[in-house]
């Protein structure tokens, strides 16, 4: 048991930190819900049907989209675009795809290789891209989650004003789908860009996330 | 940067199976606003006002400076029947056949009407015009 704790504590911390996180967030905006209804004499709503509703479910998801979003574009862009210096950045000559020989795949691969590395064909085209489908694919999922939910939200706001409320496509056109999308995309680009350029100058000892404390700032694809 | 496609997987099968909840139960919506129009027809003043929220109620009182059950009955209202219905979260809009439009909202002792007779105004973002709104 210590020793599962150990070898994956890095995704137990974060699972653990992103249950609390979601109950907290969900226990504040039930009550900024209810409050909300209390200043126009509506009803207030239990927790459970709080967790049921599009409110909640449009604050969850239109951050999940953003942060999926996030990963799939840096998984993709760290590909091909390089930043020298940055231990988030390939080094200078290894943009692209890389050889065969250098991802170990078909007569490359090692004995201990996944399955789906070897057998080549469709299945190891699959496999080599198979971090950025699951991410791209969670990334569209949240986002029509979003969607779905924040019309919802927003045509009850809509209604509260005495307006009538927007089909599924006249919302996709509406600025509150957009704000809202943009308002999280814009915070994680930022955060991701300014890792990565942060990176070649600042580190933190210890983290494969920053070059080793001593190596020069010029050094590209060094992790510590 | 790490992550955790499949722990994210399972958070968000979650998530995608509360958004298909996004829509309320509307229920008693439609039959809250069909009991204003009934009651307007009979000219049942108490049982009209019955049916508006609090603050509709006392808006109709301040516009008309009447009691509520006499100036209820003032309103020009048209329908009977409900045609169409739409309700998210505690908010819901009611068609009724004679052109008119209800707006509701849930409240502690279930759906109240806070606006009838109301008519489309041109313009996407334009409130309907009401006869009686909070």
């Amino acid at each position: 048991m210590r020793r599962f704790v150990r070898d994956n504590g890095l995704g137990l911390f974060f699972l653990g930190i992103f249950l609390v996180a979601l109950a907290l967030q969900s226990l504040t905006g039930w009550q900024d819900f209810n409050n909300s209804q209390l200043r126009h004499d509506g009803e207030s709503i239990g927790y459970g049907r709080y967790l049921l509703s599009s409110e909640f479910g449009v604050a969850m998801l239109e951050n999940w989209q953003s942060e999926y979003l996030q990963f799939a574009l840096y998984i993709t862009a760290t590909v091909w675009l390089l930043q020298r210096g940055s231990p988030e950045s390939k080094e200078l000559d290894q943009a692209g795809g890389e050889s065969d020989q250098e991802q170990k795949i078909g007569r490359h691969a090692d004995d201990d290789s996944p399955l789906w590395a070897r057998v080549g064909g469709v299945r190891t085209r699959v496999f080599s891209n198979s971090l950025l489908i699951a991410m791209g694919t969670i990334w569209l999922l949240s986002w029509l989650g979003q969607s779905i939910t924040g019309r919802v939200a927003y045509n009850a706001e809509r209604l509260e004003h005495h307006q009538s409320g927007l089909d599924y496509f006249q919302y996709l056109g509406s600025a509150d789908f957009w704000e809202r999308t943009f308002q999280n995309w814009q915070s994680e680009f930022l955060a991701v860009g300014s890792m990565a350029v942060l990176a070649v100058y600042l580190r933190q000892r210890g983290s494969p996330e920053s070059k080793p404390v001593g190596e020069a700032h010029g050094h590209t694809g060094v992790t510590g | 940067m790490g992550a955790i496609p499949r722990k994210a997987l399972l958070g968000l099968g979650i998530g995608i199976v509360l958004t298909g909840c996004g829509a309320t139960d509307t229920g008693g919506a439609a039959d809250a606003a069909e009991r204003l129009y009934a009651a307007y027809s009979r000219d049942d003043g108490a049982a009209a006002c019955a049916t508006l929220s609090d603050d509709a109620r006392e808006q109709l009182v301040e516009d008309e400076q009447k009691p509520c059950a006499e100036a209820v009955l003032e309103l020009k209202l048209s329908g009977s029947r409900a045609t169409g219905e739409e309700a998210y979260v505690t908010e819901a809009k009611v068609d009724l056949d004679g052109g008119d439009r209800v707006f509701l909202e849930e409240t502690g002792d279930g759906w109240r009407v806070t606006a009838a007779g109301c008519r489309p105004v041109p313009g996407p973002e334009a409130p309907y015009d009401c006869e009686v709104e909070s």
